[in-house]
């Protein structure tokens, strides 16, 4: 549904590139996962894709439409929620989704049912200026599913909102998901992309490290460790040990032929491990 | 895309009225005719300047003058260079003939001179007559250079209205349409805009069209407590309408070069600035500036006056509306295409 090519992109034009040769391929109904760190470029490749940056160089195809010339019924069948909420903040959360539901040539939801979806309703007629963020977030969220998209570009939807939200929100994805909708997921909340995507692609200075889906990810680049909790000259030690590691299974089985260990927790490598190794930093950093 | 237009049209006239543009509108309008009908002065006793032909031997009529008034009197004493001398449409001719004393004045005005005015100067001549003969004053005759212009002065006061209903018409929408387009981009309302199937031509023609609806707003209200109800309403509304048209269009492409209204401020000073200069004509009908009368603003301020202040020539209104609907024809493609281009080339 979406293929990318070698996609490049400069802001500034100095030969400094916001993405430098990206390319990867969506499948038809599958969550793609869009990780990486703050300007990595993610949010630049939603724009492109979606035709609100230009295509400089490079190939993107969306529904089999080349996005260097986009027809605008192309975005009847294409959602997109932005990272920022961009709704009129002199409007109503349901005066917003209705002005954009006019917009389409094709059928489209009922504002006030996106609304609940999203627990808005009861704020469906106070003014956007008046919202929370988090509830702007929802609102721009909703909108996003107006047209009922095949193709739905999702960017940050978790980003400032709370957890039973962000529950809601994981709940629709997989929702529309099963209504064979294609979704481009960007996140930082790696909770969300572990549950939800069948692939991710980690993005870093513009460039995809690798994609993949989250198990296989998992087990590439996270390990599996054993934490050890042992009594040795009357002290309690804690050690990390891998099973992976020949010095470190010797040493497990010494601790445990000896009869020191007092408590075993395997961990299992969690997406967020896999991402600060294949960014070398934090998130948030 | 009549839904669209539609749709963008609620949106647009519910944004014009929660950022309170329709009450500052309405304010301004009633402000303006508050001055015309209570500051401003019916009559301004506009002084002409004076180009003497003194034959009277004395020359004492002439003496007079430029010894009283040297800024605003010019003297001749040869018949071509009180012809050349009246070419300035800024001067009235006074040639005095007689034998030692004047004995006759004949007077020349260009046309668009108050009726005060004229009378005010035959006063002015009479008494001074009168004051060197000792008797009784000559009559003036007079010749008109440009009869019919001006043939029903109006009062001073309200002869400001054609140029303040442009004013508001031109200045409020150029300025308000940039205004909501910035808060557009300000809110990356815009984006969300460009996402959809919605193209720039029913954004633009949504937008224009608010606003010329602003427009006849204001004209309306400023015609209907200053000239009054009994005025020529089609001419007016129409030419308000199609200059709006065209003038807000033109505002949105300028002001979408700009990120913000600080960045657009200078760019709409010297617009708003090139535009006003019609006006500046209106007041001073001597000045003749190249290619002025291509400005949009031109046709509207005369196809105005001649709608509140008819002078029989009925041909300069129709002239007006053939005008704004040519440049708006050229003006609308020319800003959707530009509006398409500015969109697709930057991240708004
Ligand atoms: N309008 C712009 N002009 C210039 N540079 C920009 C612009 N927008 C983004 N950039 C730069 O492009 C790079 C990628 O930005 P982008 O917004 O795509 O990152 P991101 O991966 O979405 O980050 P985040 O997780 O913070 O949302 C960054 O270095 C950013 O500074
Ligand atoms: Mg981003």
């Amino acid at each position: 549904m979406i293929k990318v090519e070698e996609l490049l992109h400069s802001y500034t034009g100095n030969g400094r590139y916001a993405i430098a040769g990206v390319s990867f391929e969506v499948e038809r109904g599958e969550i793609f996962g869009f990780l990486g760190p703050n300007g990595a470029g993610k949010s630049t490749t939603q724009k492109i894709l979606t035709g609100l940056l230009p295509v400089q160089a490079g190939r993107v195809a969306v529904a089999g439409q080349d996005m260097r010339r986009p027809a605008r019924s192309l975005f009847n069948r294409i959602g997109v929620s932005f990272e920022n909420p961009n709704a009129y903040r002199k409007l109503s959360g349901l005066e917003n989704l209705a002005f954009h539901a006019s917009l389409y040539d094709v059928p489209t939801a009922d504002p006030m049912a996106l609304l609940r979806r999203v627990g808005l309703a009861e704020a469906a007629h106070r003014r956007v200026g008046t919202y929370s963020k988090g509830m702007q977030q929802r609102l721009v969220f909703a909108r996003s599913l107006l047209n009922r998209p095949d193709i739905w570009f999702v960017d940050e939807p978790t980003a400032g909102v709370d957890p039973t939200t962000t529950q809601a929100i994981k709940e629709i994805v997989r929702e529309e998901r099963e209504r064979g909708v294609t979704v481009f997921l960007t996140t930082n909340n790696m909770h969300v992309a572990d549950a939800l995507c069948d692939r991710v692609a980690f993005l870093n200075e513009g460039k995809i490290v690798t994609v993949d889906s989250p198990r296989e990810l998992k087990l590439k680049y996270g390990q599996k460790v054993i934490l050890v909790e042992h009594r040795s000259e009357g002290r309690l030690k804690r050690e990390v040990l891998s099973p992976l590691v020949e010095g470190d299974r010797v040493e497990l089985q010494r601790l445990l032929a000896a009869g020191q260990v007092e408590t075993l927790h395997s961990q299992e490598a969690t997406l967020e491990e896999v991402f600060i190794k294949l960014a070398g930093r934090g998130l948030g950093g | 895309m009549l839904r669209r237009f539609s749709a963008l049209m609620g949106k647009d006239i519910k944004l014009v009225v929660r950022h309170h543009h329709l009450t500052i509108v309405v304010a301004v309008a009633v402000l303006y005719a508050l001055l015309v009908r209570f500051f401003i002065p019916a009559d301004l006793a506009v002084e002409p300047n004076l180009v003497i032909w003194d034959r009277a031997t004395t020359g004492a009529i002439a003496h007079w003058y430029r010894e009283t008034q040297p800024g605003r009197t010019k003297v001749v004493d040869t018949e071509t260079a009180y012809g050349a001398a009246l070419q300035d449409a800024n001067r009235v001719g006074v040639k005095v003939t007689g034998n030692q004393i004047p004995e006759k004045l004949e007077l020349t005005f260009q046309g668009f001179e108050g009726r005060r005015l004229r009378r005010l100067l035959e006063a002015t001549l009479s008494f001074q007559v009168t004051a060197m003969l000792g008797g009784a004053p000559p009559g003036f005759p007079a010749t008109i250079l440009r009869p019919g212009e001006g043939a029903e002065q109006p009062a001073f006061n309200l002869s400001l209205v054609p140029v303040l209903v442009l004013f508001e018409a031109a200045m409020l929408g150029m300025l308000l349409s940039a205004v909501l387009l910035f808060g557009e981009k300000d809110e990356q309302t815009l984006r969300a805009y460009r996402v959809s199937p919605g193209g720039p031509a029913e954004y633009l023609l949504a937008r224009s069209l608010t606003m010329s609806i602003l427009a006849l707003i204001s004209a309306a209200v400023l015609t209907l407590l200053t000239v009054g109800p009994a005025t020529n309403w089609p001419v007016i509304l129409a030419v308000v309408f199609l200059g709006s048209m065209t003038l807000t269009l033109a505002a949105m492409v300028l002001a979408n070069l700009f990120r913000n209204l600080g960045q657009f401020y200078v760019t709409y000073f010297l617009t708003m600035l090139v535009l006003m200069l019609p006006a500046a004509v209106y007041f001073q009908p001597g000045v003749r500036l190249p290619f002025i009368d291509l400005l949009p603003t031109y046709p509207l301020v005369y196809a105005l006056r001649e709608a509140y202040f008819p002078t029989g020539s009925p041909g300069v209104m129709a002239r007006a509306v053939l005008q704004l609907l040519a440049t708006l024809a050229v003006v609308l493609p020319l800003a959707i295409l530009t509006f398409r281009r500015q969109l697709v080339v930057k991240d708004v």
